[in-house]
């Protein structure tokens, strides 16, 4: 599901001249894309060539230099209304141990001011509704994965960052995943996806950029 | 010979696989013997230094309690050493069913007792450790609680030969129950009912209660005897059944003790609640979900009372901290016992602001919620403050001449130091180390472990120290504001030290 932005801008995402760097190694640098809404842009490229920090660069983490703006402001993760327009699933996500897959999804469709059905909705849509009831240590790693993505879906976005959302998920899953994303680029959203599948790519993707190459 | 017989023929015995395994680790050794034997006198120097400076503290407490003509120290001081036996044992329960008590490290069991080596051996050493620690930990409380009596050695020697028989009795209790999840759940609630009956004793003597039990020292050494040998024959019987134990059942005590052996290294006492948390919410696997209540704030604040109303253990752990303060009141502290209390109350509540410290340290969950991160840090904080507002009003209510400025002075002390200890950032164990007596830190390691008591003490220091109404308050209140600044500050900086050793380079470049 996507919130429908009151005005239109040509780019929700624009990234101009980013440079960033560990130590003296430049991981990337003078990159510069738009992103629209209703687009999404593929990120691809070699283990170690900066996919992950590029996408946390666009969700609030400083670069070395360069700007990154969300429907023309810029890139603030303390700002709400950016936490409440962007989605991610990075890989840095912890669960309550003492939650159930359920009261996870019901807290966060709460906390961003959502129906608690959203909850049931999502449990079903991602394929995790049997888990319910279960605390998220006793789940295995693709249900882990299944609930880390419902933790975005649960929720209205603008703009989705998703890095190598297909990891452990089992083929009905990236089936299923690739129709979500379609859907939710339908509905308005843009997404910002990081991967190693060809498949979901093209499925999903309009634009790519081969970082590393 | 068939293929079957010649395949087990060639299964080694458990001695001749110890062998290989560890002529194959010392193969791969990266120390000397001198280091080896360096690192012992380092371990064994600690340990001593340790032992002294405990030692000292309790013999002075002892000291002390035989010199204060007081009736409240002569009872902790006849009564105490039951209610520490009890406890213990209590305790003891608890933990041994909570780990294993036989457990084995991850790589052991996948690679070890994957193999047709027969596993009752293998088991053996890790089942004789956790004879010697509960026999260990069984002798040793009782035992300093009751040299500061004045009880014959006679006694003295039945309660120590009684301890070692229940440490040996509770392991093998504990070694049965492993494989059965419910038998397991038994023990564990067993531990329990038993901590609870010695917190209860423990109130009901700071209220007075005394008791003259005289025992004949024959009858109490025949008894210790008998607790003994029945102690030995179940720690001999439950060996036989440790060959029964899955790996299922060894591994994930395994991991557990390896994590709270790192918290503790880390002196990360949160991380060992923590780890005792996951541990218990995935042995129970599932429960019925609850639904929550309102949406935004309000929903963050009603899902974590929800939360806190899912553990009603740590109740005892409330009640302890009370039983603490009332006898600290009974020996007459006079006006520490607000600091006592302070302290005692921190310390029960701390697991209060738990889901604060996962959020906090979570870049991903933090993002998930949408609320800015001062909405978010005081939902999550709420509830832990309304336990401590609970505990403080009963708390006063027992200490003598309570006030309403008691009350609030310690609620704000206590949710001051649940904060900032739940907000507070880890160590960083990938930036520079700083030397030290006990090997390489980092940075803020050993003040970590003060972030949290420090605003509880320093909030409620003005009323110990007897200042006015306004200037209790007002000194409370602002360590509450000084430690809400400090969680706000605290969030954002999770980066690795390579990224933030960069952008202070390239801060330095621009300027």
């Amino acid at each position: 599901m996507s919130r429908k932005s009151k005005k239109t801008p040509t780019s929700l995402v624009s990234v101009t001249d980013l440079e960033h760097a560990y130590g003296h190694r430049v991981v990337f640098d003078h990159l510069s894309f738009h992103v629209r809404a209703g687009r999404c842009l593929v990120l691809r490229g070699p283990n170690g060539s900066g996919k992950t920090t590029l996408l946390r660069c666009l969700v609030g983490e400083r670069p070395t230099s360069g700007t990154v703006t969300f429907d023309g402001r810029r890139v603030d993760e303390s700002d709400p209304r950016f936490r409440a327009d962007v989605a991610t699933v990075l890989g840095d996500l912890d669960f309550f141990p003492d939650l159930t897959v359920l009261e996870h999804l019901d807290l966060l469709a709460r906390a961003h001011g959502q129906a608690p059905e959203q909850a049931d909705e999502v449990l079903e849509a991602v394929g995790i509704s049997d888990v319910r009831d279960q605390f998220p240590g006793t789940l295995s790693s693709g249900q882990r994965q299944r609930l880390a993505l419902a933790t975005a879906f649960v929720r209205p976005y603008r703009l989705l960052v998703l890095d190598e959302p297909e990891q452990r998920l089992d083929t009905d899953g990236q089936a299923w995943l690739a129709q979500r994303l379609a859907a939710d680029k339908r509905a308005g959203a843009a997404i910002v996806m990081a991967t190693h599948d060809p498949d979901l790519a093209a499925a999903v993707g309009d634009d790519v950029l081969e970082l590393g190459a | 010979m068939s293929e079957t017989v010649a395949a087990a023929a060639a299964v080694p015995s458990v001695r001749a696989f110890r062998r290989q395994l560890t002529r194959a680790r010392r193969a791969h050794a990266n120390k000397t013997w001198l280091q080896v034997a360096e690192d012992a006198y380092v371990a064994l120097f600690t340990l001593a230094m340790l032992g002294v400076v405990v030692g000292a503290a309790i013999a002075q407490v002892h000291h002390e309690l035989l010199g204060c003509p007081t009736a409240g120290c002569a009872a902790v001081r006849e009564e105490l050493p039951v209610v520490v036996a009890l406890g213990t044992v209590g305790a003891v329960l608890h933990a041994l069913a909570s780990i294993g008590p036989v457990v084995s490290g991850s790589a052991t069991g996948q690679w070890v007792l994957a193999t047709p080596v027969a596993r009752g051996g293998l088991l053996r050493r890790p089942y004789a450790a956790a004879l010697g620690v509960a026999v260990a930990v069984c002798v040793a409380f009782p035992g300093v609680a009751l040299a500061g009596t004045i009880a014959s050695p006679a006694t003295i020697v039945a309660v120590l030969v009684g301890a070692v028989g229940t440490g040996l009795l509770t392991t093998a209790l504990a070694t049965a129950a492993q494989p059965h999840p419910g038998l397991r759940r038994a023990v564990g609630v067993t531990g329990d009912a038993l901590l609870l009956g010695a917190l209860v004793l423990a109130a009901a003597i700071a209220y007075g209660l005394s008791w003259e039990l005289t025992v004949d020292a024959s009858v109490s050494l025949a008894v210790a005897g008998v607790v003994v040998v029945a102690g030995l024959v179940a720690a001999v019987l439950a060996t036989r059944r440790i060959s029964r134990l899955s790996r299922a059942d060894v591994e994930p005590g395994g991991a557990l003790v390896a994590g709270l052996t790192g918290a503790a290294y880390g002196l990360d006492l949160s991380l060992v609640g923590e780890l005792l948390t996951a541990r218990r919410f995935r042995l129970l696997g599932a429960r019925r979900s609850r639904r929550g209540l309102g949406r935004g704030f309000g929903a963050v604040v009603v899902r974590e009372g929800m939360r806190l109303a899912r553990s009603p253990r740590r109740l005892l752990g409330l009640a302890a901290a009370a039983v603490v303060v009332q006898v600290g009141a009974a020996v007459g502290l006079g006006s520490l016992a607000v600091l006592v209390a302070a302290l005692a109350g921190y310390a029960a509540t701390r697991w209060t602001t738990a889901s604060l410290r996962i959020v906090w340290r979570s870049p991903g969950l933090r993002r998930a919620f949408g609320l800015d991160d001062l909405a978010l840090l005081v939902a999550l904080a709420v509830p832990g403050g309304v336990v401590a507002a609970l505990w403080s009003v009963g708390i006063t209510m027992l200490l003598p001449g309570g006030s309403v400025v008691e009350v609030v002075v310690l609620t704000l002390a206590i949710w001051s130091g649940i904060v900032r200890s739940a907000a507070s950032a880890a160590p960083r164990f990938d930036g520079p180390l700083v030397t030290s007596p006990m090997g390489a830190l980092p940075p803020g390691m050993i003040v970590s472990v003060v972030r949290g008591p420090d605003v509880a003490v320093l909030g409620s220091l003005a009323l110990t120290l007897g200042a006015s109404t306004l200037w209790s308050v007002a000194v409370a209140v602002l360590v509450a504001a000084f430690a809400l600044w400090r969680a706000i500050n605290a969030v954002g900086d999770t980066r690795p030290y390579t990224e933030r050793l960069q952008e202070a380079t390239a801060e330095k470049r621009r300027s």
